[in-house]
Formats: C-alpha cells, structure tokens, sequence
C-alpha cells in the first residue's frame, strides 16, 4: 500500500482583480497627472505588503487609460509583485464610454472567473464624458461582474461630474471628494485599500429582496474613508 | 451493505492569522433505523456576525432535531415520509428550518445577556440580532429507500460512484463572498430540497460529501473540485475509512492554507459492501 497522498486537483487562492481606470484627457495635464502618477506608484509597496500578508487572495492588477478613445496599458493582468506602474500623460477628449466597454469585456465569465473574489474598479476623474458612456455603463452594469464588483469613484477638482461617478458607484459615500494635491494622494491611497478588505474569505448574507443575489456588494467602507478636514489645503483644482 | 460516516473541520488559514476561531460545525446522527442524518453549516465569520460559530453550530443541530423527529414520527413508514417531503420540503420543512433557528438563537441571544439593538421605533430589533449569527446549512438524510438533500446558501453536496461525480443539488451559486443565510427574514424561500429514491441493486460502493464552500472555492475551477471528491472515493476504496479519516483533518488543513484561506468542512457517508477497516491509518 503507497503513501497516502491529499487527495485532490489543483488548488489554488481566489484571484482578486483591480482596475485602476485613469481620466487622461487634457484636463489632467500637469498637477492632476503628475500627482496620480506619483501616489499610485508610491501605493505598490503596500499593496505588495497587503498582499504578503493574504497569500490565500492573488491580487491581480490592471491600468486602464482613457481620453480620446481608451486602451489598456497593462494588456493583461499583472501579479501585484510584478506590477509597475508607467506614468501616464494627459491629452484629448474624455471618453468614458469606451473606457466602459472595454472594461466590460474583461468582466465577463471568462477571462474572468467564477471563483475570483470581487473585483475593484476605481475611477479618477477630472471632467465631463464627451461620449455616450450611458450605454456601455448600463452594459457593464448589466454582468455579474459587472454587478458584484466593489466600485470607488475619485472625484478630481471642482469640474468633475460627480453625477457620472456616482452613477458608476451606486453609493455616494464612494465618490471621493480630491480638490487638491494632498487629497488627491490621500484618496489614491485609500481606495488601494479596497482590495484587503474584498479579500477576506468571510461571507456576507445576500440581500434577500434582490433576485438571486443581483444586488451589489455593500462593502462597509464609509467609516474608514480619510476625512477631507483632516487633510492640509492646497491649491484648489 | 455497510455505511460509515466521518468528517471534519478545520480553522481556515485566513482564520488562524487573524486569530478567529473556525466557523463551521457538522453534525452526524445514526438513527436506530439505520437511517443516517449528515449536517454541515457555515458561519459566515465576517465583524458583523460576531457569533456565527454558534449559528452554524445552531444550525446543525436543528436539522438534525427536525429531520430526526420526522424520522421517528414516520418510522415504519418511509414511503409516506417520502411523499411528505417531496410534497413539504422546500416549504414545510424549510420553513420549520427558519423559525427554529430563530427561536434558539433569541434564546441563547437572551439568555447569554447579550443587548438586543433596537430599531428607530425603539422596538426590540429581532432582526439584528439574527445577523450576529448568521449562517448557512446543509443537510442530507441518507435512508434505505430515498435521498433527501437541505441547501440554504453556499456549499456543496456531491455524491460519488463509480460513474463519476454530480450534484445531489443545485443551489444558487452567488458570485464572491455572497451567500444566502439562516440570518435573513424568510429565509426558508431561499432553501433549495430534493428527494430522491435511491436506486434499486445500486452499485456500491457509494460515496456523499457534505462540504463547505472553503473547500471547492481552494480549488483552481470546478472540473478540480470533482477530482479531488472522485480522489477521496478511489482513497476510500483502496485504503478504507479509517485511514481516510484520520488524516482527513491534516488533509483539509493543507487545502486551506494552499487554497481560498477559508475553514473547511467535510463530511462524508460512504457505502460499501465491506468496509475496508484494516490498512494504512498508521501517521494520521
């Protein structure tokens, strides 16, 4: 009689997607881009470091550009230790809509799994969508995923439609207000966060009204996001 | 034919980090009859439901009280017990389900003194208090003549024979960290039954698994999950039910800290012509 093996296929930790979707239209130019440039890059290490401490979440990360039309700049997702970000520069129009269908095509079953823990969507933006993004919102809205992702909006200076962005998160509280550099910085950092806190292996109670659990994920966040009065004034965006 | 049942449960690796204790409870009780009862539930062990160890433990035992009780109410008479429970299981049953674990969960709620939150009319918010102990339950009554199978939220139950693996049901499946829950009012219409005659000169051996969603989710996909339960079946065969069961604990450990991080449980009926007892259960 052999050594008893564990029995079993392939394991595996539950994949954790994050999109950073970056505004990069001419708007940005300048403080705005150079600022998310600097606070995304600076959030890798703890990120890494978060990750570190959840081998059983594999945080996978993506960029998602757009202005004038939309494109991703990492082609694939990236391991969150081998995830590097290129800084970003800001020209053109801003096309949200196609930012969406891109998106959207990366959130279906596959390339996305069914195992995966819920991913993170989070949008800068500084402006107004100059294409039609109502319909490829309500498409991406439309898909599991697309339902049952953790969306963080950032709201970037006082020209930003907030309207738009809270039609992309569903909840107010994760519009987050950035008038200036610093609060800008702090934002990036916390919405970074998301994904430690998606990726614990607890289970929440569906909500029962909604049909075979369509309703989106409620992640108590709202008491951890940074207080704007406790951030230093800066120049107004 | 010879039936044994066994399973475990092990503290996610998630778990241990963070210091909370392992949600999940199972229970197995062996009916004079012969008639087995398998129940494994799922404490969703998130900061809002500080006690759910004690709502799946709840959970368990009430399947086991209510389905032992009709048992023993039908003894003699399995061919009406069917027809009740094909005809009630997903309303009657389910139901009874939901309330009694309400009740003892207010119960133990009160008489452990802990405060029961208050709605804005300032009523006693029964609701809330369900919520601290939210869980999900599983459940299998194995009889000579039929199957009858309990799902209320995530997890799985398989059976295995020689002919592959399947779903002995087929529950919701929500995407991510979602499941359905005792916790949640009328929780019974989100209960899934089936009931099923058992085939006659069936092929043994047999095997049935009650486990946990830590267990598939520590799994690459889902065609890996069927072959780790068609592995357990060909173990069971080759080496016997002692030798599987004692290192089972070590075993689902391993599928934790390699897999999703989440407690596991696994709990298994397996059926035989013989029972394999002698072997290797030596190193568990």
């Amino acid at each position: 009689m052999g050594e008893m093996k564990r029995p079993g296929g392939e394991l595996a930790s539950r994949p954790l997607h994050f999109f950073w979707i970056v505004d990069c239209s001419g708007s940005m130019y300048g403080e705005k881009i150079g600022t998310v440039n600097h606070a995304i890059q600076s959030t890798i290490p703890e990120m890494v470091s978060a990750a570190e401490n959840n081998p059983n979440a594999q945080l996978m990360i993506r960029t998602l550009k757009f202005s004038t039309g939309a494109s991703w700049v990492t082609s694939n997702p990236v391991n969150v230790e081998d995830f590097a970000w290129d800084d970003l520069e800001a020209v053109g129009v801003t096309d949200l809509g196609k930012a969406f269908e891109l998106l959207a095509a990366q959130l279906t079953i596959p390339p996305m799994s069914d195992r995966a823990l819920p991913p993170v969507l989070v949008l800068l933006s500084d402006g107004q969508p100059t294409d039609d993004y109502k319909k490829a919102l309500s498409e991406l809205k439309k898909l599991p995923w697309g339902k049952k992702a953790v969306k963080i909006a950032i709201s970037i200076g006082q020209d930003a439609d907030d309207a738009v962005l809270e039609e992309f998160t569903g909840n107010k509280e994760l519009v987050l207000q950035a008038n200036n550099a610093a609060a800008l910085t702090k934002m990036i950092k916390w919405a970074s966060t998301a994904a430690s806190l998606v990726s614990a292996p607890a289970s929440i109670a569906a909500d029962t009204a909604g049909q075979d659990g369509d309703a989106p994920v409620i992640v108590d966040m709202g008491g951890r996001i940074p207080d704007l009065d406790d951030i230093q004034d800066g120049d107004v965006w | 034919m010879i039936r044994s049942v066994f399973g475990a449960s092990v503290q996610g690796a998630s778990h241990i980090r963070i210091g909370r204790e392992c949600q999940d409870s199972l229970k197995k009780e062996v009916k004079d009859s012969g008639a087995v009862i398998l129940s494994v539930a799922d404490g969703h062990g998130s900061d809002a439901c500080p006690y759910s160890k004690t709502g799946s433990l709840t959970a368990v035992n009430v399947f086991c009280r209510i389905m032992g009780d009709y048992l023993d109410t039908y003894a003699g008479r399995q061919e009406m017990l069917f027809t009740f429970l094909t005809r009630e299981g997903d309303t009657k049953i389910a139901r009874e389900i939901d309330a009694e674990w309400k009740r003892r969960i207010l119960k133990l709620h009160t008489r452990c003194r802990r405060s029961i939150p208050v709605d804005e009319n300032q009523n006693k918010d029964r609701e809330a208090v369900y919520k601290l102990y939210g869980s999900t339950l599983l459940g299998l009554v194995i009889t000579e003549e039929f199957l009858f199978a309990f799902q209320l939220g995530d997890g799985d139950i398989v059976k295995v024979s020689e002919s592959g693996v399947y779903s002995v049901i087929e529950a919701d499946k929500i995407l991510g960290t979602e499941t359905h829950s005792l916790s949640k009012a009328e929780s019974w219409k989100k209960a899934v039954t089936l009931t099923r005659k058992r085939e006659e000169n069936e092929r043994l051996p047999v095997m049935y698994m009650l486990s946990s969603d830590g267990m598939s989710n520590s799994y690459k996909n889902e065609e890996e999950f069927q072959k780790t339960c068609m592995d357990y079946y060909a173990l069971l065969a080759e080496h016997g039910v002692k030798a599987v069961s004692g290192r089972l604990k070590a075993w689902l450990q391993e599928t934790s800290e390699m897999g999703c991080g989440d407690d596991i449980t696994a709990l298994f009926a397996y059926e035989a012509e013989q029972i394999l007892q002698s072997g290797s259960s030596e190193g568990a």
